[in-house]
């Protein structure tokens, strides 16, 4: 029984009955007590650990809405538009012109043919996104000067198109007579080489397999993912799409029962499409929990309403979408929404939403009103994610309800401008992601990354919905922000509520796991301008150090 | 060779899964696999049931149910590696997708051919759903594609006026069939188009069954041929068909391609003795059309017309006439 006690610059508790403190005394893996050295010292025989004397140390953070594929990406070629760190620290500097796409592939081919791969092997990419490019879209005579042999296949930032050039296009058969939708064709019929539809897609996917997004999870990702948390000091995350199937919980089970797997995790149980029946599935989730350890979470059921935004598959009220565009697709019936929703609800489970637009946050208040007042639960903590509409009518109806948000802040920068012009128009842009709204209607309130979609990272989440600053300069509805203290709290125990895990993680206090963001920098005295920039030293999981890219 | 596919949509509770098990149940020979979202729900009799390997179920009579799972690109090219023990696959859509985007799958020459676009209605709830901007949207983007327009529970429907709905439903849509059923029971062969276990020793036997299969008045016609078909002459004589047939399905013996057995007027028989032949059928209003090189199943071309109030759309002469 050994009592570690860490001396901090500063102890940043999350517990607003002794917001901050000067040390923590850590035993089998808890901690012991929040305070001073001498108070702490009471304890018995001890040991000091100064090796964060000149840091500063907060709750582990907690993502409350990732998936684990942001550690699964790296085997391809990053060719985002914004800077993005791999899991070994390397930070890819973000593709701010098509030349600079097809100059990353070029590279990337020469080094394929020099490693020995044959020209058969193809080239696969993700995390493009055209829409930064003022409108231009990518051809095959971009991706002329990439690669002439090899195929090139590139997943876009939203998984739901594909780029590929000629080689592949003919690997594929697609010519001028592939006549369906989703096939981009030039003024004379000849394909461009973008693919907008899953039945194009398939095309590839036959021949090439699942690319990107679309892959299977496996063992390298899963510790890739491990280290990119540690690195954004990040402790908990979930994994808010799972199959529950044998093979993933056994790849789950493999990765954090290994001493040096640096992150809980909170699978959450994919219960749309394709799931079976709810009745089936709520024993498959029962019978997943009784396997619970302290590094791996089963219990939480996602549901999904709509589909996204930017993609235009969201479903929005009245307006409509800015530019006219026809309303988006229910992934899910809000009927059988409804009657699935309840079965997992009487079995006493934690049921997650996806509702990006306003109409399917309004269809899943309006459908969990009812399932309450048949089938009333104390503290449910049901919550929507994304929610990235929600008005203040809605909010104040989630608070009686007893629903949490999870909103996807991170769009703010991501795509913000986007919505202001495109999308929403500047009212309702001006609002999205409304944590300030959430907080002063008395909803719970977390906020997110959605990694992959965007990087995984707190921190910057927070920043977002502090300064709610967009890549042209606009602050989208300076009356929408909250501060840094609120902007913490939603990345520790606003976050932890949601999963019903705020009386184990989350803050600092006697009896709570010993999960710690160790940090160079205090984020309540930097300008909240650059609490994006705060460097992150590593993590303790459970009272075991970890520094960031070690 | 493709696979036949036929996708049917509609919203949930129109009635797609008894429609799925009478198919699957009264598949007649036909080796159908079916893909679902949760079979569980298909309710199959467990006699019929051969084996349960947990992501498909094959039945006694040939056919195999598979879950979709939540990857239909994967499912599909799974099913592809086993198209020899197939001569349809059926998708059912889910209640709220668009059955379009699935059956493009069959246009690319990816291992399947759409065999038609089937989407169900509840007719008694389909005015409700059209006025209720949560569901309008969707039920007419379903719509919009249909080859096959089933306006089910009709005896549920009380006194709708069906060509008001049947106008509302596919405004965007003008070559859609459209029929009415009860309890998603139609003939398995309106719905599904060729099939490659083709027999047909008694194609006309397969007409008559329609005036006994059913709750409507269908009629049926047939006519045989002696006459030497090319496929350009066959299909120059399909556009003396009406639109509104509701199925069509022809045997054709095809004269050779060389010049000296058409001089001669002889039969095309290789040295092998195999007879080229056309196998034609309309289902929904789509056209296939798929050659043979193998024994015909009929000595004379025949051909067989299925509709309502075929004497008045139908002008038997002029077919008579044509098709001899």
């Amino acid at each position: 029984m050994t009592t570690t006690i860490y001396v901090a610059r500063r102890v940043i508790t999350m517990n607003p009955r002794q917001p901050d403190a000067a040390a923590i005394a850590v035993r089998d893996g808890r901690i012991l007590g929040v305070g001073s050295v001498e108070d702490l010292q009471q304890w018995g025989a001890s040991t000091i650990d100064d090796q964060f004397k000149d840091k500063v140390i907060m709750p582990g953070l907690i993502e409350g809405h990732c998936h684990l594929k942001e550690g699964g990406m790296w085997a391809w070629t990053y060719l985002g538009w914004f800077d993005r760190r791999d899991p070994s620290g390397h930070v890819w500097p973000g593709l701010k012109s098509m030349q600079a796409v097809v100059d990353r592939l070029a590279q990337v081919d020469a080094e394929m043919t020099a490693r020995g791969c044959g020209d058969e092997q193809p080239l696969l990419a993700w995390g493009f996104d055209p829409i930064y490019f003022g409108g231009e879209r990518m051809t095959v005579d971009h991706l002329k000067a990439a690669a002439v042999a090899r195929p090139i296949v590139i997943t876009h930032a939203n998984g739901h198109l594909m780029n590929i050039n000629s080689a592949m296009l003919k690997l594929a058969d697609i010519t001028s007579a592939t006549d369906i939708e989703g096939v981009v064709k030039d003024e004379h019929g000849n394909p461009t080489g973008e693919l907008q539809e899953p039945t194009a897609m398939h095309l590839v996917i036959r021949k090439v397999g699942n690319a990107g997004l679309l892959s299977p999870m496996d063992d390298q990702g899963m510790l890739n993912f491990s280290a990119i948390a540690c690195m954004q000091g990040v402790t908990t995350a979930t994994d808010l799409v799972n199959d529950y199937s044998d093979g993933s919980y056994d790849m789950l089970s493999r990765a954090t029962s290994r001493e040096d797997y640096r992150v809980r995790l909170f699978p959450a149980f994919r219960a749309f499409h394709g799931a079976a029946a709810a009745k089936q599935s709520t024993e498959r989730v029962l019978s997943l929990q009784q396997k619970n350890t302290d590094k791996l979470r089963f219990g939480i059921v996602k549901m999904m309403l709509d589909g996204s935004i930017q993609g235009f598959s969201a479903r929005m009220r009245w307006p409509g979408y800015f530019n006219g565009a026809p309303n988006g697709i229910w992934v899910m019936d809000p009927q059988q929404f409804e009657s699935d929703f309840e079965i997992y609800h009487r079995a006493g489970l934690l049921v997650h939403t996806h509702t990006n637009a306003d109409e399917a946050s309004e269809v899943a208040i309006e459908a969990i009103e009812r399932i309450l007042t048949r089938s009333p639960r104390p503290d449910h903590r049901h919550t929507l994610q994304h929610g990235q509409m929600i008005d203040a009518a809605m909010f104040r109806k989630m608070a009686a309800l007893g629903l949490c948000a999870n909103l996807f802040s991170n769009h703010v920068w991501y795509w913000g401008d986007q919505h202001y012009e495109m999308t929403m128009g500047p009212d309702r842009a001006n609002r999205i992601d409304d944590a300030r709204a959430a907080l002063d209607c008395g909803v719970p309130l977390a906020i997110h990354s959605d990694a992959p979609v965007t990087p995984l990272g707190p921190l910057f989440t927070a920043w977002c919905a502090v300064n709610r600053l967009t890549p042209k300069g606009r602050v989208l509805g300076a009356n929408h922000r909250i501060s840094v203290p609120e902007a913490l709290y939603a990345i520790t125990m606003g976050a932890a509520w949601t999963l019903k895990a705020d009386h184990e993680i989350g803050s600092i206090e006697v009896g709570k796991r010993a999960d710690f963001a160790v940090l160079e920098d205090d984020p309540l005295t930097i300008d909240p301008l650059k609490l994006k920039d705060v460097r992150v030293w590593g993590t303790v999981l459970g009272g075991k150090v970890f520094q960031a890219g070690k | 060779m493709n696979l036949p596919l036929t996708i049917i949509g509609g919203f949930l509770g129109a009635g797609k899964t008894t429609l799925l098990r009478n198919l699957l149940t009264q598949a007649d020979g036909r080796r159908i696999a079916v893909l679902v979202n949760d079979f569980g729900e298909l309710n199959i009799d467990a006699s019929l049931i051969a084996q349960n390997g947990g992501d498909t179920l094959e039945l006694s009579n040939g056919c195999v149910c598979c879950s979709i799972g939540d990857d239909l690109n994967a499912a599909l090219i799974q099913l592809e590696a086993r198209a020899k023990d197939f001569d349809h696959v059926v998708i059912e859509a889910s209640g709220v997708s668009d059955p379009w985007k699935i059956a493009q799958i069959g246009l690319i020459n990816a291992g399947y051919r759409l065999d038609g676009v089937v989407v169900v209605i509840d007719a008694s709830r389909a005015e409700s759903h059209l006025s209720n901007p949560r569901y309008q949207d969707t039920l007419l983007r379903q719509c919009r594609r249909a080859d096959l327009l089933l306006l089910n529970k009709i005896d549920l429907a009380g006194d709708i006026n069906l060509d008001e709905l049947r106008r509302k439903l596919l405004t965007d849509n003008t070559k859609a069939h459209v029929m009415t059923c009860i309890q998603g029971r139609l003939a398995i062969d309106l719905l599904l188009g060729s099939w490659r276990q083709q027999s047909a020793s008694s194609i006309d036997a397969w007409g008559q069954s329609f005036k006994t299969d059913t709750h409507l008045p269908w009629q049926s016609l047939s006519f045989l041929s002696d006459r030497l078909w090319t496929k350009a002459s066959f299909s120059q004589f399909l556009k003396h068909l009406p639109q509104d047939l509701l199925r069509g399905k022809a045997l054709i013996n095809l004269q050779s391609a060389t010049r000296d057995e058409v001089v001669s007027g002889s039969r095309s028989s290789g040295s092998d003795g195999a007879t080229h032949w056309l196998e034609w059928h309309r289902v929904s209003g789509r056209d296939t059309l798929t050659e043979h090189v193998t024994a015909s199943p009929v000595k004379q071309s025949v051909l067989v017309l299925i509709g309502l109030n075929l004497d008045q759309s139908v002008d038997a002469q002029l077919i008579e006439r044509e098709f001899n």
